[in-house]
């Protein structure tokens, strides 16, 4: 079955102007009419995978994540700590129904594990 | 009781719970990806038990303050003194006051908006909708949803399914201990806005400036923080749905240091 990457996300400090950016350079379609506000990014294509830009603030730290679809939010969050991972969000259900917990691999970067509300185990 | 400016010499953490809110204020000023499990895992405690005692819910022991105080690298000194202050039964009011400040300090919630998402939780009409909440704040989504990361990330907010969200911050007494001076500043400008609206929902706001003996401070400090423990008790034996969100502000403290000996 696997664990695919299903989304990527931009963190930005100012994401309006990032989406403006990207809107221009690849014609990037956003759209942020959803529960969360959140800036949903449609590359127009079938192929690859869409995304969606996050707010940090002025002080944050931009970077990019990517997002792994997973069938037990919970158990991927404490095997990921077990194998010397941390837990940065614990798992939250979204408006949306989605599923999400944001952890820290052994590098230190932080990697959404996400399960749709459509995803039956 | 917002008693900011502090004439008392009391030593800034002569509580254990505010040593820990101020280490892990500090690690999170250091890291802004610091979370409360990070800082468990260092000092060796489940995580949940570490927010209860972070959030005045449970009481330390002598061997848990024992052991993270080692953790920390307190001296045993210090670690003895704790160990006592923990078993008094009564804290001052100054006292009380440098455990909300260190209490902002831990939370690094400086913003106003932090709490009251919290607290609209609570209501009945809550609508987990980051939209909906910046409406009703007059807060803008993009700051809405850092809170959120923030709260959440910070184990004071449980999105636990799609429609229901949890304020998992304190009973009502911390909930009352929870707001920072900028926090305060900004609320002032919310009220100008919401106290007085025409239809609007009951409001009281009002100051004075007033010369008193120290002894009478004293007494008016009392009498504040009795009301005080009522407004808790209240809030806490409050039953039935909420429909309102309300900022209690409650502030007596000198505003003339006059301790100076400078002629």
């Amino acid at each position: 079955m696997g664990q695919p990457v299903m989304q990527w996300q931009i963190l930005a400090r100012d994401p309006d102007k990032l989406t403006a950016f990207y809107g221009k350079l690849f014609g990037w379609r956003v759209n942020a009419d959803n529960p969360m506000g959140y800036r949903m990014v449609d590359t127009g294509s079938e192929r690859g995978i869409n995304g969606g830009v996050w707010p940090i603030g002025s002080e944050g730290h931009p970077l990019v994540q990517l997002f792994v679809e997973v069938t037990d939010v919970a158990a991927c969050v404490a095997q990921a700590e077990q194998l010397g991972g941390q837990v940065l969000i614990p798992p939250q259900v979204l408006p949306d129904g989605d599923e999400l917990a944001i952890v820290l691999d052994t590098e230190g970067l932080s990697l959404g594990l996400m399960k749709p509300r459509s995803v039956t185990v | 009781m917002k008693a900011h400016v502090l004439t008392d010499a009391a030593p800034p953490s002569d509580r254990f719970r505010r040593v820990l809110q101020e280490e892990l204020a500090r690690r999170c000023a250091r890291n802004p990806r610091y979370s409360l499990r990070a800082f468990a895992r260092y000092l060796s405690i489940d995580h949940s038990t570490l927010s209860q005692l972070l959030r005045g819910r449970r009481r330390f022991t002598s061997r848990t303050i024992e052991r993270v105080g080692k953790r920390l690298s307190l001296s045993p000194d210090m670690i003895t003194q704790f160990v006592d202050r923990e078993r008094e039964p009564t804290e001052s009011w100054t006292s009380r006051e440098l455990r909300q400040l260190s209490r902002d300090a831990a939370l690094s919630l400086a913003e106003w908006h932090h709490h009251a998402i919290l607290e609209l939780t609570r209501l009945a009409s809550f609508k987990p909708d980051v939209r909906w909440i910046s409406r009703v704040l007059d807060v803008p989504v993009d700051d809405v949803n850092m809170a959120i990361t923030r709260l959440a990330r910070l184990g004071l907010l449980d999105m636990r399914s799609r429609t229901t969200w949890v304020d998992a911050a304190g009973n009502a007494e911390a909930r009352i201990d929870t707001l920072s001076v900028r926090a305060i500043s900004a609320l002032a400008g919310r009220a100008r806005t919401l106290v007085g609206m025409q239809g609007g929902p009951p409001a009281h706001y009002s100051a004075t400036t007033v010369a008193v003996k120290t002894t009478t401070g004293r007494r008016i400090a009392e009498r504040v923080e009795q009301f005080r423990r009522e407004i808790a008790e209240l809030l806490e034996r409050e039953g039935g749905d909420r429909d309102q969100v309300y900022c209690l502000e409650l502030a007596f403290f000198p505003v003339a240091d006059l301790t100076t000996t400078e002629s």
